[in-house]
């Protein structure tokens, strides 16, 4: 878990990589349309996974018992 | 009086003597209670020791004070380190402090460098075996109590910047005697089970006892073992422990440590946006690129002759252009080889002939001195037009 790259960080990379793609003027003008839609559908979740985010505090015990705390 | 006397330098220098061979003076502990403390502009700071009894004059240099782990006040009960040595030009003696720690400290301090001496020679805090941690947390582990400012500092601060992220809390004991084995037990725990991918270990200010669980070396080890990166947030700012040294990243306070552990939604939002625009304007210029190139493609298949047209009225004028610059060079020539001409016509034999001179020759050479010609020898005269064989009759010398 510590090296697996957490979905939302592997979205802004491949986003990342979209917009240099497609500032290069590399890809062929069906490449770049179909680079588009993926890095904005890529943007649109990237952007709503931070809007809608609400912090969720759990309690663990040793025991492995969780109870979850008031959300902030 | 009268058959020793000895001048004022002589003796200093004698009780100097006397000092530096004092196995004791040249490295001694004492104990006392500060007063006058005073730091001048140098960074040397100078103050007395005292106990009921006596005082002692003390110095600590800036090289020293800089190694510092706490401020000497007037009042502080302290040890301090050092030599006790003679200052000639004032007729003193005192102490040159090499360390100060506060008294009743002076184990802990002792306890401190020994456990940090053991374990950086073991390598526990080396950069090499320093976890990266992760961009955007998932869930993050707080080891920390679950009462107390520092655990509400680190929610709020995580839940503003990157509420994202779910949080674990396992709380622990911070200080007393359970809480090294209990703060150890949570972090093997947290590693061993993968509960986050982030753990933040930690408590607020306190005391040097009060933040010692985190100088215990059951801590340090646990640390260093947790395959799970892991952020300490011990104290204030300048309280620096054991764990501080092995953890993969040392934040000041808890505070910071929430903060260094997690990006700031906004910016990251922000960044999202530019990627956003970036990609619109790329494609929109990529757009109207194939857009033109579509124009000037169609024009020419609409109508080829008119195609053929233009470029052959660019290859004309082409054509104009080159011969008019070639016409320019050519007569510019023209013009520079005339010039020569002139210079070299300026230059000609034929025209000093024909103001009136003549050439006189014997053979091939051209004659300069009357006296290489002797009487009766055959000469040539050339004019401007002909010639005349000659014979010398007479030879007039120069006078």
């Amino acid at each position: 878990m510590a090296t697996k790259k957490t979905d939302f960080e592997a979205s802004m990379k491949r986003l990342e990589e979209i917009v240099s793609k497609l500032e290069s003027g590399e890809a062929t003008l069906e490449e770049s349309m179909k680079l588009f839609e993926e890095g904005s559908a890529l943007a649109r979740g990237c952007a709503a996974y931070l809007d809608k985010a609400e912090q969720r505090v759990m309690k663990l015990g040793l025991d492995g018992e969780e109870t979850s705390l008031e959300e902030n | 009086m009268g058959r020793n006397i000895l001048s004022v330098t002589q003796v200093s220098e004698y009780l100097r003597s006397l000092f530096e061979d004092d196995a004791l003076l040249r490295a001694v502990f004492v104990r006392g209670e500060v007063s006058n403390f005073k730091t001048y502009p140098s960074g040397h700071s100078y103050f007395t020791l005292k106990d009921a009894g006596a005082s002692l004059r003390c110095v600590l240099f800036r090289r020293e004070a800089a190694g510092l782990r706490f401020r000497p006040e007037n009042g502080m009960k302290i040890i301090a380190f050092g030599r006790v040595a003679v200052y000639p030009r004032d007729g003193q003696y005192q102490l040159y402090c090499a360390e100060l720690a506060p008294d009743g400290l002076g184990a802990l301090y002792a306890a401190f460098e020994k456990l940090k001496a053991k374990l950086e020679a073991e390598g526990l805090f080396d950069e090499a075996h320093k976890k990266p941690l992760p961009r955007y947390p998932e869930k993050i582990a707080l080891i920390t109590s679950g009462a107390g400012a520092a655990v509400r500092d680190m929610l709020r601060i995580l839940g503003a910047r990157w509420p994202a992220a779910e949080i674990v809390l396992l709380p622990v004991r911070v200080q007393g005697k359970e809480a090294p084995g209990e703060i150890a037990a949570a972090l093997r725990y947290a590693g061993e089970n993968r509960v986050a991918d982030l753990i933040i270990t930690g408590r607020g200010g306190g005391s040097m006892e009060d933040l010692w669980a985190f100088n215990e070396e059951v801590v340090a080890r646990a640390i260093y073992d947790c395959p799970v990166p892991v952020i300490s947030a011990v104290g204030h700012e300048p309280d620096v422990t054991i764990a501080d040294f092995v953890a993969d990243l040392r934040a000041a306070t808890p505070s910071n440590g929430a903060e260094l552990a997690v990006p700031d939604r906004r910016e990251v939002l922000r960044q999202v946006s530019q990627y956003r625009a970036r990609m619109e304007r790329a494609v929109r210029t990529r757009l109207s690129d194939e857009r033109r190139a579509l124009l000037q493609a169609k024009r020419a298949l609409r109508s080829p002759e008119a195609y053929l047209n233009e470029r052959k009225m660019q290859l004309d004028g082409c054509v104009r252009r080159l011969s008019a610059s070639l016409q320019l060079a050519l007569r510019e020539e023209r013009r520079r080889l005339a010039g020569a001409a002139g210079k070299l016509d300026a230059m000609s034999p034929l025209k000093v002939l024909g103001r009136g001179y003549a050439i006189a020759t014997r053979g091939e050479a051209v004659l300069r001195d009357a006296e290489t010609v002797r009487a009766g020898e055959r000469i040539r005269v050339r004019l401007l037009s002909g010639a005349l064989g000659c014979t010398v009759d007479q030879v007039e010398k120069e006078t």
